[in-house]
């Protein structure tokens, strides 16, 4: 469970630094930067597959990818965000995913966030998934910078 | 529980520059040791990624040690940065493409500039070599946070603490491993990750009062640090 010679000497790899800067941020942090941190870890990649696995990343109408959201919102209880608990980050991921998926399909924003404010979710959340879903968020980020709030 | 990071750690920071700046050559002197320390790298980066060295046919490195020698040696340059509202490493960075085309002048005996004008090479950045220059500097100022937290951390006789950081914060070991492997209550692991965590902030945070931050503006900025570490992820 130690450091490795790797880690000791890689401080500042992207991995490893989102998640300690995050860490910094103590109360400050928001939901979506303690779920970028989740996925930057060195098994965030497996995580997320697991956490995305009952999602398609393929083509899909408007209403699958509302319905989605819906549902994964009711599961992000702030409290257990807050907390980094497992299941709600996981939640928050679909979310994200369900989000990702309508901009890339539909151009549409499901959320009354200001658009970039989920570009900016997106964007830190997104490089650190498997593929494909780092290419949806990639893609649902250029349709966010693309719309006007 | 820690006091709160304000009350630990006061703003003097901000003002170091400064009061360095007015203990004379002793003081110059330990300013220029902190620029060379933490704007060396960034602005290594930048001239690597601006292709600065092309021109002048040197190599970057050659390039911010003209520099430094150039500028430093003068107490005004840093007193100019005070009042100029930009963050330091802007300052330097803007500053070394006013040095180079100083020196391209020199080389090809044209037209005077105002070497003192901080807005004269704003306009014509590379964003990518910004990108380059912002990662190498959250780079360098998180490697030289974690160097202080490591050192503060030794003092205390608690450096293995860190190591229970990197595997909760960083590997994502959930807390209740950690603290079986160690002995220790989940409540003690807990507490001593905090404690790392805030040692690690204090540290960060000086670093940025330092390049001209304010105390408000330490979130955001470790903000921005995330962003630019996105920018290594996309590009190697």
């Amino acid at each position: 469970m130690g450091v490795t010679m790797d880690e000791a000497h890689e401080p500042t790899r992207g991995a490893h630094a989102i998640p300690m800067l995050v860490a910094l941020l103590g109360d400050e942090v928001q939901p979506f930067e303690l779920l970028a941190a989740r996925c930057a870890m060195e098994d965030g990649a497996d995580w997320a597959t697991r956490a995305l696995s009952s999602v398609s990343p393929a083509e899909q109408p408007r209403e699958v990818w509302s319905a989605l959201k819906n549902r994964c919102k009711a599961e992000c209880v702030p409290a257990r965000l807050s907390s980094g608990d497992p299941d709600a980050l996981a939640a928050l991921l679909r979310y994200c995913a369900a989000l990702a998926g309508a901009l890339r399909d539909q151009g549409e924003l499901l959320s009354s966030t200001p658009s970039h404010e989920i570009q900016r979710m997106l964007a830190l959340v997104g490089p650190f998934l498997p593929a494909p879903w780092d290419e949806v968020f990639a893609r649902a980020c250029q349709c966010a910078s693309g719309r006007a709030d | 529980m820690s006091t709160p990071t304000s009350a630990r750690f006061p703003d003097t920071q901000a003002a170091w520059i400064a009061n360095q700046l007015g203990e004379g050559n002793d003081g110059l002197f330990r300013v220029c040791d902190h620029v060379m320390a933490w704007y060396r790298k960034p602005l290594v980066a930048y001239c690597r990624a601006v292709g600065l060295g092309a021109a002048l046919r040197t190599e970057p490195d050659d390039i911010v040690n003209g520099f430094f020698a150039s500028r430093l040696s003068e107490p005004d340059y840093l007193r100019s940065w005070q009042s100029s509202g930009f963050r330091l490493r802007r300052w330097l960075r803007n500053g070394i493409n006013l040095f180079v085309r100083e020196e391209l002048r020199k080389q090809l005996r044209t037209e005077h500039i105002d070497p003192d004008d901080p807005e004269a090479d704003a306009s014509t950045e590379d964003p990518e070599a910004v990108d380059a220059f912002e990662r190498a500097w959250a780079e360098a100022a998180l490697e030289g946070a974690i160097s202080v937290t490591k050192a503060s951390l030794t003092a205390a006789g608690h450096l293995e603490d860190w190591e229970l950081f990197w595997t909760v914060r960083v590997r994502g070991v959930p807390y209740e491993a950690v603290a079986e492997e160690r002995r220790i209550t989940i409540p003690q692991a807990r507490h001593k990750v905090f404690e790392v965590a805030e040692r690690l902030r204090d540290a960060l945070r000086e670093v940025l009062l330092r390049d001209g931050a304010t105390p408000d503006q330490i979130s955001s900025d470790i903000r921005a640090m995330m962003k630019a570490f996105h920018y290594g992820c996309h590009n190697g």
